[in-house]
């Protein structure tokens, strides 16, 4: 008997996005990295447009190994690792439910509890796995190339990315199992990402942003306060209570709601429109 | 209550036995065999499938209403109903996948909504239309559902597969439809389960792989294990099936057994004749009834008995001679005539 059966299927299934985005992340780390040297000098006297420094996080300038990576790595890399985890936390809920496949699962001697929560296991698995493999591209890099930050350090702000991606494998997860459609749980979850990621960015530059700037998750993740003052474990522990909370509701919802096989689907969609007709005045 | 538990693997989880305190347990798929070498309390056994007022409302649309129906142990029972008929809907109700609006359904004594994960090690499902994981090979399928099913052995699924003609080495994206069914039969029976929840289980599948799941269908039957069966012809119910209950509109119109239903069923003969035509109504004997006339032929409904009809035929220069089982349209045609009489 295999342990965890649901886990490995899940990361079979994504394994392969996982792979392509490791490889980017891999392939990123070494350009960077192999590219500073020659070009930290011209960046020294260069001034970074207002509209961009939030991608500097809390670096004083481009030109600094951590102001470098921040705005070169850990500025656009946790977006990909995010979306991933949007796009697998939808697809194992709402996707297999729409299909049809979830059928499958649920009518095993598993609780439905059980289910998502060793989805979940899988993808935040993977993430995880993502995060901690692309380090090694780092550290074999620095051993060619003159870039004057610590291993340490790097990979701080590496496992800073988990935190923030899992909470949005939650908020993916929470929904997939709320909406009635995979389409529409990836726009509200994508919606919500990028609102925070515009917010985060542009709040630096724009006054009417600034205010809300500290709404976005992504700025209690920013790279470069990792870089410059380790792992904010306050942080990090109110991302993963997050999660957890997000987990929790998205189970208790999916153990109480009716699962659609593809012939109910329409009359799901029609239960959704009759919702949104409802709150209409 | 002094209870046996003597489980058979089905049962053979922590899940079964924590979420049944207190019910009574078989102790082999055969209650009355069960009973007699002492191996049950002397308590009435859990109907292996019962539904009270089982209704569901979708959307002011009622799919299924006031569902009421008891199925015995070792039965094989044939869920009759066109498409839209609340067939698949009730047994996603038995399954805990939806939750009935009113009225209640168990499984061996087991609540289908409150102690869904338990009445599932009880039970083996069939949709209606089997979705797969189509990176997934047909044996990566089995081996999941062995392992979520707690089943150690996964040699009784390789049987299946080879009894069905089914290649478990290929990705199940490659199956064609009748594969992807025979996949699902082959993983709703994993484990042995004592109840079976089959919507349409042989669609897609050729004529002879019909057969053959047929024949294991009603092995297992004769091992005691009680199964749903929903179609939509009627010529399979027939073959299969003990009793017959059949759905319209959400509601049970009737059920019985399907010895009797044969006997009340109405075939259809069509007869075209060479020469002249005998008049109208003279072709009515013994439970032969003119319906149609169309040309040189006609049209006549004819229940078991077929030796008067040939009597009468005789007299006449007969060309051709075709019979039709009737089909569920015809069927629930009658029960209309019958409701509207």
């Amino acid at each position: 008997m295999t342990r965890l059966p649901i886990t490995r299927k899940t990361m079979h299934d994504h394994s392969s996005a996982a792979i392509a985005i490791l490889l980017t992340m891999i392939a990123v780390a070494v350009l960077d990295l192999s590219i500073y040297p020659s070009y930290h000098a011209s960046l020294k006297d260069f001034e970074i447009p207002d509209a961009l420094k939030g991608f500097l996080g809390g670096a004083t300038s481009i030109a600094t190994p951590v102001g470098f990576l921040t705005a070169e790595f850990f500025s656009w890399v946790p977006l990909m690792l995010v979306a991933f985890a949007i796009v697998a936390a939808t697809s194992t809920t709402a996707g297999d439910e729409a299909s049809g496949a979830l059928d499958l699962l649920l009518a095993q001697p598993v609780a439905r509890r059980r289910v998502l929560a060793e989805k979940v296991l899988g993808i935040a698995a993977l993430i995880a796995a993502m995060c901690l493999l692309s380090f090694p591209a780092f550290m074999v890099t620095k051993l060619f190339v003159d870039f004057d930050l610590s291993n340490v350090k790097i990979l701080t702000a590496v496992v800073n990315m988990i935190p923030i991606s899992w909470m949005f494998l939650g908020l993916g997860l929470l929904a997939g199992v709320i909406f009635p459609t995979r389409a529409s749980a990836l726009t509200v979850a994508f919606g919500l990402m990028i609102a925070a990621y515009v917010i985060f960015t542009l709040g630096s530059a724009v006054e009417a942003l600034s205010s809300v700037r500290m709404a976005s998750p992504f700025y209690w993740a920013d790279g470069s306060h990792a870089l410059l003052h380790g792992l904010p474990w306050e942080r990090v522990l109110v991302f993963l209570g997050i999660s957890a909370a997000e987990l929790v509701a998205a189970a208790l919802i999916f153990e109480r709601r009716d699962i659609m096989s593809s012939h109910t689907w329409p009359k799901r969609l029609t239960w959704a429109r009759r919702q949104v007709q409802a709150t209409r005045p | 209550m002094n209870v046996t538990v003597l489980p058979w693997r089905a049962h053979d989880s922590a899940v079964w036995q924590a979420a049944t305190p207190g019910a009574v347990h078989y102790a082999s798929p055969e209650p009355g065999a069960a009973r007699e070498r002492g191996l049950m309390s002397d308590e009435p056994l859990p109907v292996p499938i019962s539904m009270r007022g089982l209704t569901k409302v979708f959307d002011e649309q009622r799919a299924v209403d006031g569902l009421t129906l008891d199925l015995r142990g070792g039965e094989v029972f044939g869920f009759l109903g066109p498409n839209g008929a609340g067939k698949s809907t009730t047994i996603r109700m038995l399954l805990g996948f939806i939750r009935p609006t009113s009225g209640s359904a168990s499984i061996h004594g087991l609540d289908c909504t409150r102690q869904a994960t338990a009445v599932h090690a009880l039970t083996g499902y069939l949709a209606g239309e089997v979705h797969l994981f189509p990176h997934l090979t047909g044996r990566a399928h089995t081996e999941l559902v062995t392992s979520l099913r707690g089943v150690h052995d996964p040699e009784p699924a390789e049987e299946l597969a080879a009894r069905l003609d089914l290649d478990l080495t290929r990705k199940a994206g490659a199956y064609s439809k009748g594969n992807r069914q025979k996949l699902g039969i082959v993983m709703a029976l994993i484990g042995a389960p004592p109840v079976l929840l089959l919507d349409e289980p042989t669609s897609g599948l050729d004529p002879i792989i019909q057969h053959r799941v047929w024949e294991i269908l009603r092995e297992r039957a004769a091992r005691g294990t009680t199964i749903l069966f929903s179609s939509h012809v009627l010529g399979e119910v027939e073959q299969v099936c003990d009793r017959v209950g059949v759905l319209r509109d959400g509601r049970l119109v009737t059920v019985e057994p399907v010895a009797d239903w044969r006997a009340h069923q109405k075939r259809r003969i069509e007869v075209t004749f060479a020469g002249a035509l005998p008049a109208p109504g003279a072709l009515d004997v013994m439970g032969v009834r003119e319906v149609a006339r169309h040309g040189p032929t006609v049209d006549l409904e004819i229940g078991d008995d077929v030796d008067a009809l040939i009597k009468a035929l005789a007299n006449y220069n007969v060309l051709d001679l075709r019979t039709y089982q009737p089909t569920l349209e015809d069927l629930l045609l009658g029960y209309y005539r019958q409701e509207a009489t």
